[in-house]
């Protein structure tokens, strides 16, 4: 093989053949606009939020999120709330405030059947007293088994 | 591999610029304005050095796809680093390397996935006798001698390690020096002499053909 400088001019010559190698005549016209484009679209990205320029959408997580911590919360608040104090009230297995405030009053169950009767409570197997104040949507917890009816001397 | 026949088209191929000219004023100024978020003086910049990146990246892919994808991510690249330009060079041999370190890595993944996808022949190699004279003893089927003659050419080049390709890109081909080149690419000008031999080397061995 010769490498003698005349045959490198000879190669030289053949290698400017590339220069005529052109793209579209025109493509240059919009070249720098789009180099332009994507460099403002990534300032923009870049002007974001750092998982955004992951692609990553935290929008439906964030819902998703505050609306476990809502049901949490309501769980605790439900769950940690005080129970009724009067032993007479328990002992009846009322939680109900007024009925246990008459239950408590009238220290037997007799008497609470009287002060249910003067129409403080309206407690029969047709009207729960557990349900007069929907205590037993908001309060499961709270829930206790009621007598269905009561006898009346 | 996509080709197609000579076109016509209107712009003649010039060798790139020097490099190592002093930078003119306006770049300076399109230097400092663009770093302040002028987005006008940069798309000057950019409209001025186009031509001369895109055609660095082009011949050492041999892709136009490629070339075009390099030569805006080059820009883009420059255009983020501004800042850190200190003018120790001209705007143009920063942006040169730019290029090239973008270039030397792409192809350093594309590793055996060569494909071609050459741009045509300008018109105007019809005016240039000497490249005419290549192909005109051979057959009388000019267009089709060329094409063949680009695509064998563009073969060879592949076949060239990066550095040397990249070497014959910026001196035969864009007409850049051994010292600009060295500037570039960060080595001796020895280097970029040895390379350079080499190169011319392979590539006559290769085009034998052709240059008997």
């Amino acid at each position: 093989m010769e490498s003698s400088p005349e045959n490198f001019e000879s190669l030289q010559k053949l290698l400017r053949l590339k220069r005529y190698e052109q793209p579209h005549p025109r493509y240059f016209n919009d070249f720098s606009s789009r180099v332009l484009a994507r460099i403002e679209v990534g300032e923009a990205r870049a002007a974001s939020h750092w998982w955004e320029r992951f692609g990553i959408d935290l929008r439906p997580v964030l819902t998703v999120g505050a609306g476990a911590v809502a049901c949490v919360s309501l769980f605790f608040s439900v769950a940690a709330a005080p129970e009724s104090e009067n032993p007479q009230a328990m002992a009846l297995g009322i939680s109900h405030p007024p009925i246990a405030a008459a239950a408590g009053g009238a220290a037997s169950q007799d008497n609470f059947v009287q002060a249910a009767g003067q129409g403080m409570v309206a407690a029969n197997s047709t009207n729960p007293v557990f349900n007069a104040a929907g205590t037993m949507m908001l309060d499961p917890w709270r829930a206790r088994v009621m007598p269905a009816s009561y006898q009346i001397r | 591999m996509e080709r197609s026949p000579v076109k016509k088209t209107e712009p003649p191929p010039q060798p790139a610029p020097r490099p190592e000219a002093p930078a003119p004023p306006e770049d300076a100024q399109f230097v400092n304005a663009a770093r302040q978020g002028d987005m006008y003086a940069y798309d000057q910049l950019i409209r001025k050095y186009q031509e001369r990146i895109y055609a660095t990246v082009y011949h050492m892919t041999s892709n136009h796809e490629d070339a075009n994808d390099l030569a805006q991510e080059t820009f883009i690249k420059a255009y983020s680093a501004l800042k850190s330009f200190k003018g120790d060079s001209s705007f143009y041999t920063w942006i040169y390397r730019i290029a090239v370190n973008k270039t030397i890595n792409f192809l350093k993944q594309r590793r055996n996935k060569i494909s071609l996808s050459l741009n045509d022949l300008d018109f105007n190699i019809e005016n240039d006798p000497e490249l005419v004279a290549f192909v005109s003893d051979k057959t009388p089927r000019r267009d089709a001698a060329l094409a063949e003659l680009q695509e064998k050419l563009n073969a060879g080049m592949q076949k060239l390690s990066d550095v040397h390709r990249m070497v014959v890109t910026l001196h035969d081909v864009q007409g850049l020096s051994h010292e600009e080149i060295a500037n570039i690419m960060d080595c001796n000008v020895g280097t970029v002499r040895s390379r350079l031999f080499y190169a011319r080397q392979q590539m006559q061995a290769y085009l034998s053909d052709y240059l008997k």
